[in-house]
């Protein structure tokens, strides 16, 4: 240490060499304003600044920043984590790399929220491929989304999976949305591993969404004209994740 | 890569989440911020020596992602988050209360200070590491280091022992009766 102002706070932190501690201790008994720079820097010592945060470093971690981690490309490939994340980062990224097209829109800013979510789907971690092109659809919410502000698209909840009569991997979702609404969705895996969305709903109030109402109705019957055989079951479903979704 | 260091990283969330929080002063972007520090980390993974501190290393990301938010933040406009906004201002409309006022205070006072002294702060008061080690992972020298940290300190005591505040951040008056 160069001073005993630097020692003082060293002294508080914890951090002062035993053999610089005489020292100290002469200059403090000679210098009242040292002993009122100490006393500042005990008030901002220990526990004061730090307790205000140690509950979140003794709780454990989310599942999904976990999952992130143990999953997550270690290359530089399409990023991975929670929707809300996604979709952020694939707004930015969009930014960066596309002059979005001026499209004439009659839809409202919660369709906007609709595309975000359903674009940081598609855009799931796919090896080989980036997602460009379903960024592009993303482009409606950059229409209609101020900066700063975020998609209130909070979770995305696959509800059922089956096998098409083309043979192609179908799921139907919710997608939940902050303001207590939710929109529901289908969609079928490609050959090259892209989901692509056949329909989607607008977004609703929570509490019309049950089966059999609308807008859920246009998508249950969409599932039930495609489905070729019965959904899957949560262990089979379990297992073509497992795979990939690779075919039988 | 080896699933080890992913186990690592795993290990090292919680303190990250800390530091974040810190950084930050908003529990969400916070993990926002450990999310995006994990995933360059792992683009990177080639960059890290076997050897060195996995945490160092990723603590000097999380920072260097949230300075150039910080930056870019300056460029758009200031941004106030809410958590710090009411930690100023007191959720309800009332004064701050006696028992919030050391979480939301300090969180506030943090929230004052330039972004380098946040970091070092959050480095040494919060997360425990040596001069020595934030010196290492924000890439300047240890006097730097101190200076930073002796200028914070000055701030956040004078901003917590000043006196209460509304929710419009102006002093508290006592009405008497």
């Amino acid at each position: 240490m160069k001073n005993a102002h630097e020692k003082a706070m060293a002294l508080v932190d914890g951090q002062l060499a035993p053999a610089d501690v005489p020292d100290l201790v002469e200059e403090l008994a000679r210098s009242p304003a040292l002993v009122a720079e100490l006393q500042g820097y005990l008030a901002t010592a220990g526990r004061r600044i730090a307790e205000p945060f140690e509950a979140k470093g003794s709780e454990p971690p989310p599942a999904w920043l976990v999952d992130a981690v143990l999953r997550a490309p270690a290359t530089g490939g399409a990023p991975s984590g929670p929707i809300a994340w996604r979709a952020r980062g694939l707004l930015q990224r969009l930014k960066q790399r596309y002059a979005v097209p001026a499209w004439s829109l009659a839809a409202g800013p919660a369709l906007a929220a609709v595309l975000v979510a359903l674009g940081a789907w598609l855009a799931m971690p796919q090896p080989g491929r980036g997602g460009l092109a379903e960024e592009a659809s993303l482009g409606l919410a950059l229409e209609r989304t101020e900066s700063g502000k975020d998609a209130q698209v909070v979770a995305l909840r696959p509800v059922l999976s089956f096998r098409s009569k083309d043979s192609t991997w179908c799921r139907q979702f919710e997608l939940r949305y902050a303001a207590k609404q939710a929109s529901h969705a289908l969609a079928c895996r490609s050959d090259s591993g892209r989901w692509n969305v056949v329909a989607a709903t607008p977004p609703a109030a929570l509490a019309t969404r049950p089966a059999g109402s609308e807008p859920r109705k246009a998508i249950d019957e969409r599932v039930t004209a495609i489905m070729g055989d019965q959904p899957l079951s949560r262990s089979d479903e379990t297992a073509m994740i497992g795979k990939g979704w690779s075919r039988l | 890569m080896k699933d080890e260091i992913r186990e690592r990283m795993v290990a090292i969330l919680p303190r990250l989440r800390r530091f974040a929080y810190a950084l930050t002063g908003n529990a969400e972007q916070g993990d926002d911020l450990v999310q995006d520090a994990c995933l360059r980390a792992l683009s990177r993974i080639d960059q890290w020596q076997p050897g060195t501190r996995l945490d160092s290393w990723m603590y000097r990301i999380a920072q260097n992602i949230w300075f150039d938010r910080v930056r870019a933040n300056r460029v758009r406009g200031e941004v106030v988050d809410i958590e710090v906004a009411e930690a100023i201002a007191g959720s309800d409309g009332r004064v701050v209360a006696e028992s919030e006022l050391t979480l939301q205070a300090v969180v506030a006072a943090l929230g004052r200070l330039p972004a380098e002294q946040r970091a070092v702060v959050a480095l040494v008061c919060v997360e425990g590491a040596s001069y020595q080690e934030a010196a290492d992972i924000t890439g300047v020298p240890i006097g730097t280091v101190m200076s930073r940290l002796a200028r914070a300190r000055r701030a956040l005591n004078a901003a917590l022992n000043q006196p209460e505040l509304t929710r419009n951040g102006k002093l508290a008056r006592k009405t008497g009766s």
